[in-house]
């Protein structure tokens, strides 16, 4: 099961922190279909955040249809996110083909992290717009 | 169903007699149920006041609250109230305070989920009440608040005195049953940081009336943090303005969209609360749903 | 004590003043044993040596110790019938102390009122709890003393102070009852108007002392007088055991003048008898008989007080929470 860390003082609000940590988990396969979703009351007493929030992100999560409420038996896991193993290894390979060149070009880790931001932010300027917003 | 917590109307206190010693006054606002909500403000502000009048242990001078659809004194079953000095009986050992709120709440008692609340906190139930330390004794009076299931939990300046630990694990133990059994909560505190986190509502009283009310989200976005040249702000209302040269950083209040030389920012509820706090002048705000709905609230 | 199927907060305040109780609990059974075993002693004693040769305060020297032990035996109970006079008058200003003290001012003074009124018991089933209770346990102990100090009299060889003492007239009637019930009033009254502890003792143990002081002085006029006259100079009017409000000299036109006008100065007694016209002496009393009507009439004006002071804390009560 999954556990939130809330950062406080992160700007990003708690709720979307919440929405975003549940995605993460997702793409990484910690979370899989059928999955359960700790309850509203496990979350804020570990977190101490405000119940209301839970629910919120939950909806959120619900409306994007990766999760599903059941009346009573908590917030299930409805849908994967990422892509199927073979091409995410393929990407993968890749990326660090392309990791290994811009280090040997002489470019240090924060360069090539930069780099690799900037790319992303002009490739999915127009595509979705900021996702969770 | 009953979806407002509470409900005050024209709400005035005066402890005694002499003139301008009102400790609350002409305080008009509702709180809807199922909210989180911090009641803040200066010390002195009068959060007590307010809180001891919902709870019933204070008749008003003038005005009405209503709690629940009903008076205070109808509703103390639905009440949880705890003071800021967590008031318990020191003689008694934290087993007795919890059968004592057995005795004294007939019908409502939950022994399993006070008892789990101590049990969170290692406490041993024949621990005397009197030999307990800040944190300890906040969890017993919590849970001898919570036992009783209340609709409404009323705290007053629940986590002050405590270290950062404790008043997580708290926080946290209050939010689960206010998850699990959809407890409005009002919680005061003269330190916005503590709360922040954990509420969704706000009320902002100082000098002894309600000048921000609503969900802290619309509050928030209410307002806009302006930093540019000089300009005249119209039609914005401004709650406080700085100028350095020709430079300019305000707070303002929107009315329609921003259109200027300014750069924008959305403020953090602690600047948007010091610039009220600052500002006596700025005018109230209650947003929809802390608007009373009714000419006179329950008359108590 | 634990036993008692006590609930709510009945159940609460018998908790918190558990100490306290048993501890009147003990007092009350050394107090009730007292009024048993010295009354007997000393009753038997007085019997067995009556029959003796050495009947009490008449030695001839043969039976000093005997006498001398039938003495301290009779010195014994009547200072005991004393004693527990004076404490059953005042075991009501000792109550008063208690219920304003610890049971009502301190919780409004330290703040655990808040605590008890936010449960879901109303303030006023609280002062019911911190009056009532007390009233009835408070009432009934003092009823049981006062019912041996009756049987303490009767038993006793013989040696009852006056039906009309100030400290036997409260200890042997209802009328005691009465003040205890009036001293727990007073106390939640005096609680309730300052909310501070030593201050609300202070107030209602003074309050009660005064009402204890000053019906004593008003007993006398409860109830109708008798007044009688002598025709002889030395015919004494009142009967034995009767309770003498006021008496003097009456001459032949019923004129009543002071008993001591004629032992002033030097002059003859017989002369100025003659020369006042006085017929005889003449006194105004209560007779044994008034003891009852005069313990009834003083219970209902105790308790009307009482029940002003008690309707007087619950308003007060009323006018603070909601």
């Amino acid at each position: 099961m999954i556990e939130y860390r809330i950062d406080r003082r992160s700007g990003v609000s708690t709720y979307l922190q919440i929405v975003q940590q549940t995605k993460q988990a997702l793409r990484l396969g910690l979370l899989e279909p059928g999955d359960k979703l700790p309850t509203a009351r496990e979350v804020v007493e570990a977190t101490a955040i405000n119940p209301n929030t839970v629910l919120k992100a939950y909806r959120e999560l619900e409306r994007e249809g990766l999760a599903e409420g059941r009346r009573g038996l908590g917030t299930f896991i409805t849908k994967g996110l990422g892509h199927s193993p073979p091409a995410d290894s393929a990407l993968r390979a890749e990326l660090a083909d392309w990791a290994a060149r811009a280090r040997g070009a002489g470019l240090d880790k924060d360069d090539a992290a930069a780099l690799c931001a900037s790319v992303l932010d002009d490739c999915f300027k127009n595509s979705k717009g900021d996702e969770d917003r | 169903m009953n979806d407002t917590a509470i409900e005050t109307v024209g709400l005035g206190k005066r402890y005694s007699r002499k003139r301008s010693s009102w400790a609350l006054r002409d305080c008009s606002f509702r709180l809807p149920t199922g909210r989180i909500c911090a009641l803040v403000g200066p010390n002195g502000a009068g959060k007590s006041t307010l809180l001891a009048l919902a709870a019933g242990l204070l008749r008003p001078t003038e005005g009405t609250v209503s709690v629940l659809g009903r008076t205070p004194g109808e509703a103390r079953e639905l009440i949880g109230y705890v003071a800021q000095d967590k008031p318990l009986i020191p003689q008694l050992s934290i087993a007795d305070t919890l059968r004592m709120g057995q005795e004294l709440n007939p019908g409502r008692w939950d022994m399993a989920a006070a008892e789990r609340i101590v049990a969170e906190g290692k406490l041993d139930p024949s621990e005397r009440v009197r030999s307990l330390s800040g944190g300890q004794r906040t969890r017993v009076a919590l849970a001898l608040a919570l036992g009783k299931r209340p609709e409404l939990m009323l705290l007053d300046e629940p986590m002050a005195d405590l270290d950062p630990l404790a008043r997580h694990q708290l926080m946290g133990t209050l939010m689960a049953e206010a998850a699990e059994n959809g407890t409005t909560v009002v919680m005061s505190s003269h330190v916005l940081t503590e709360l922040e986190g954990s509420c969704d509502y706000l009320l902002l009283v100082d000098g002894g009336r309600v000048r921000l009310g609503g969900e802290t989200e619309d509050i928030v976005a209410a307002h806009t943090l302006l930093t540019g040249p000089v300009a005249d702000l119209a039609p914005h209302t401004v709650i406080e303005q700085r100028t350095a040269g020709r430079g300019l950083t305000a707070l303002v209040r929107r009315d329609g969209p921003i259109e200027g030389p300014w750069e924008t920012a959305e403020p953090s509820l602690e600047e948007l609360l010091l610039a009220h706090l600052r500002s006596p002048d700025a005018p109230d705000l209650l947003t929809p749903s802390a608007e009373h709905r009714t000419d006179t609230a329950v008359r108590a | 004590m634990n036993g008692l199927a006590l609930r709510g907060p009945d159940w609460v305040a018998v908790r918190v003043h558990r100490g306290t109780l048993w501890t009147a609990a003990v007092l009350l059974v050394l107090s009730v044993a007292l009024l048993v075993a010295v009354p007997l002693w000393a009753a038997d004693l007085a019997e067995k040596y009556a029959g003796s040769s050495c009947p009490i305060r008449l030695s001839n020297g043969s039976c000093t110790d005997n006498t001398w032990f039938i003495a301290s035996s009779d010195w014994a109970y009547r200072e005991l019938m004393a004693k527990a006079g004076v404490a059953l008058l005042l075991l009501p200003v000792a109550f008063a102390l208690f219920v304003a003290g610890p049971l009502i001012a301190r919780e409004l003074e330290s703040g655990t009122y808040r605590m008890s009124w936010t449960q879901s018991v109303s303030p006023a089933r609280w002062l019911t709890t911190r009056t009532v209770l007390p009233a009835l346990a408070l009432g009934a102990g003092t009823a049981a003393l006062i019912g041996m100090y009756r049987w303490a009299r009767w038993a006793g060889p013989g040696v009852r102070g006056n039906w009309y003492a100030d400290s036997t007239f409260p200890a042997t009637g209802p009328v005691g009852v009465a003040y205890v019930l009036l001293a727990v009033a007073l106390a939640a009254l005096a609680a309730l108007l300052v909310r501070r502890t030593l201050p609300a003792m202070g107030i209602a143990g003074a309050a009660t002392s005064i009402v204890i002081w000053v019906m004593p002085h008003l007993r006398g006029h409860l109830w109708p007088t008798t007044y009688a006259a002598g025709n002889s100079p030395r015919s004494w009017p009142a009967g034995p055991n009767t309770w003498v409000q006021e008496q003097g000299l009456v001459d032949s036109s019923g004129k009543r003048l002071p008993y001591d006008l004629c032992l002033k100065g030097m002059t003859d007694e017989n002369a100025c008898w003659t020369k006042n016209h006085i017929s005889g002496p003449y006194a105004v009393f209560h007779r044994a008989s008034d003891y009852w009507p005069l313990q009834l009439v003083e219970t209902g004006i105790v308790l009307a007080l009482t029940a002003l002071a008690a309707a007087a804390a619950f308003r007060l009560l009323r006018r603070t929470a909601a």
